[in-house]
């Protein structure tokens, strides 16, 4: 039997397998559970095995949300004009169309675009980021605790 | 929310943004297929807000980019070979650097590259559970694998996790 | 007679001996200095913020080609060009290539008149060399190097009035070789802008703004371009992207400014300041490092957006070309 091999409940002397991990994320019903540690008491190989997976387990949860870099929710913004893509429709059913008829349907698309709406989309840049960006291109060739040292501060303008 | 309690994708992109961008991220392992992967989950979204019911708005979203994760890399995996074009601006590598004693530390970004190295199912099942935290079986529904196989490779990414990071 | 004198006493002060016009020689030996150095110091930072002056304090540590700024963020600054960040608790990013160099600075820019060298006052208890940079007669900035090292202990700078905006100086400061440089972040998140060909951004990145600045790189990061200029003192970066802004998304702390026809709101941040308008369709946010007086000044003579109905007519055209393009 494989250290890692995939075993469903487990049989008397076999090794207990992904059921660790299942203990781990509360996922064996109690009986099973019960079953597990009892087994775990008097397995030193198991128990090393729980050790290492609840650690990477451990890990894997610590880890931080990540911020997006610049331009990034504007992409989505930008990109978004799905109307372009589907009023168009794929390309086969674009050959059958022609001349008027293309242009019924570039009108059409750009109609969903905006054209005829009031105002473009409103946007709230991330100050905090675009200071970043600048001082870190900015300090390329120059002074460092002159241009760089200052974002050591986290940028809030909400005072 | 809106009243009707399904969300407009601009409040999805606005609220969830960084969610969705950190759930892609886990997944990818580098900022510009993150950020392509959330273009596409948003274009899901946006077609699929109708069928959405109302519940965990971010299980119903990691799920979505689960799957798209998923269906890229596979459709990756059937072109022929080739080397993955180097970002033309990477004319250095990065140096190896000196070897870091983890013990019971391990720095995010060391994580982040293990987790890259995982396969793409263990490291999906990875993600979801402990980055996004679903259940098994919400895990299971998402993938539209028997929660057997969830439970393995989960439990095997796991363990391929802690013998690169030892 | 006394005038006259005064008057004498005032030239001599006044004219410079050696002047070097542009970025002043000193600050480029205290870029060595920093990039060569290995040193572990507090900083403190204050800077004006409306009628508030705001201070807080940083660790810096350099050694072996590195720096690493420590505060709430963490900044670091690798051999080459590579700089990284991490927020509070958050993983490192990558926020420029170590193989991509900056776009050159301008030389030669009569702007700026250096004075020769002085004595300056003690900084974290060490001696400094003091070079006074002018501006139309009047102190800009005051920077105060290490006499030992070239280091920048300290450097002020003021408003046309004579008051401080900001402040950078070293409070307590270590100079030794027992520095070790901070690990390189393994897998950061790679958040370095893609340069683009000035060429294709067209009207969008002008290759000089008034005051001096002239255009050093064009760069992209998702849907926001960058431009950055440099005077050969400061720089400032132009980013742009498509949409429009709401006053009520805007911290409520901004001062109301005019650029063009369009209203737009500076705000103060540790480094420098931060002017944010929207035009046409497109909202810009200018970040430098120089005083207000001269962003504005640079931003003012941005050639004006073209209207949204021109623009409008320009997208309608294309969208009805890219339909009757021949389909592969």
């Amino acid at each position: 039997m494989s250290r890692f091999g995939t075993n469903g409940g487990f049989a008397g002397g076999g090794h207990l397998g992904d059921v660790l991990s299942a203990l781990l994320d509360g996922e064996l019903p109690a009986p099973q559970a019960e079953g597990a540690r009892a087994h775990l008491a008097a397995c030193p190989d198991c128990t090393q095995e729980l050790a290492a997976v609840s650690q990477a387990r451990s890990w894997v949860r610590a880890l931080p949300l990540v911020d997006p870099p610049f331009g990034f929710y504007e992409r989505m913004l930008l990109d978004h004009q799905p109307a372009l893509r589907s009023a168009t429709g794929d390309r086969a059913t674009l050959r059958r169309r022609a001349g008027l008829a293309a242009l019924g349907a570039a009108a059409a698309a750009v109609t969903v675009l905006g054209v005829g709406s009031p105002s473009p989309r409103p946007v709230s840049p991330s100050m905090p980021r675009l200071v970043e960006a600048h001082a870190t291109s900015a300090s390329v060739g120059a002074d460092l605790l002159s241009k760089l040292a200052p974002v050591g501060v986290p940028v809030s303008f909400g005072r | 929310m809106s009243g009707s309690g399904i969300p407009t994708w601009e409040e999805v992109a606005r609220d969830h943004g960084r969610f969705l961008y950190t759930v892609a991220y886990r997944l990818t392992g580098n900022s510009n297929d993150a950020q392509d992967l959330v273009q596409e989950v948003l274009l899901k979204v946006r077609r699929g807000l109708e069928t959405y019911r109302p519940g965990s708005l971010e299980g119903w979203l990691s799920r979505i980019t689960t799957n798209t994760f998923l269906d890229e890399t596979r459709r990756q995996r059937r072109r022929p070979v080739d080397l993955l074009p180097e970002d033309p601006d990477r004319v250095v590598p990065p140096s190896p650097g000196a070897d870091v004693a983890l013990a019971a530390e391990a720095l995010p970004d060391h994580v982040q590259e293990a987790l890259r190295a995982l396969p793409e199912e263990y490291r999906a099942a990875v993600v979801m559970c402990d980055v996004v935290g679903l259940s098994y079986q919400e895990i299971s529904d998402s993938l539209d694998v028997p929660v057997g196989t969830v439970r393995s490779r989960i439990h095997r990414g796991r363990a391929l996790l802690r013998k690169t990071l030892a | 007679m006394r005038r006259g004198l005064v008057a004498l006493a005032l030239l001599v002060v006044v004219a410079p001996a050696p002047a070097v016009a542009g970025g002043p020689a000193p600050l480029e030996q205290a870029r060595q200095a920093a990039e060569n150095t290995s040193f572990e110091g507090v900083l403190e930072v204050r800077w004006r913020d409306g009628d508030v002056m705001r201070s807080e304090r940083l660790t810096v540590s350099a050694g072996g080609g590195s720096l690493m700024v420590s505060g709430a963020n963490l900044v670091m600054a690798r051999p080459g060009s590579g700089r990284l960040l991490a927020h509070d608790g958050g993983g490192w990013e990558e926020m420029w290539l170590p193989s991509r160099a900056a776009g050159p600075r301008p030389a030669g820019v009569p702007k700026y008149v250096t004075g020769a060298p002085t004595d300056g006052h003690p900084v974290a208890g060490r001696p400094t060399r003091l070079v006074e940079v002018h501006r139309g007669g009047a102190v800009l900035e005051r920077i105060f190097l290490d006499t030992e090292t070239n280091l920048l202990l300290e450097r002020d700078q003021y408003d046309t009035r004579g008051e401080v905006v900001r402040r950078l100086a070293f409070e307590s400061l270590t100079i030794d070789g027992s520095t070790v440089p901070p690990a390189e972040p393994k897998a950061p998140a790679h958040h370095a802008p893609r340069p683009v060909a000035p060429e294709r951004a067209g009207s969008a990145a002008p290759a000089a703004l008034a005051e001096g600045y002239e255009r050093m790189g064009v760069y992209r990061s998702g849907g926001v371009l960058q431009v950055l200029y440099s005077d050969g003192l400061y720089d400032l970066s132009l980013f742009q992207q498509q949409g429009r802004l709401r006053r009520s998304d805007l911290p409520p702390s901004g001062e109301r400014v005019t650029v063009g026809r369009a209203t737009g709101w500076r705000y103060a941040w540790p480094g420098g300041q931060l002017v944010m308008w929207s035009e046409g369709g497109k909202v810009f946010t200018a970040v430098s490092d120089a005083p207000a007086d001269q962003v504005l000044a640079a931003v003012r003579s941005l050639p004006p957006t073209p209207s949204r109905e021109l623009s409008l007519l320009g997208k309608v055209t294309r969208a009805a070309q890219a339909l009757m393009e021949p389909l592969s």
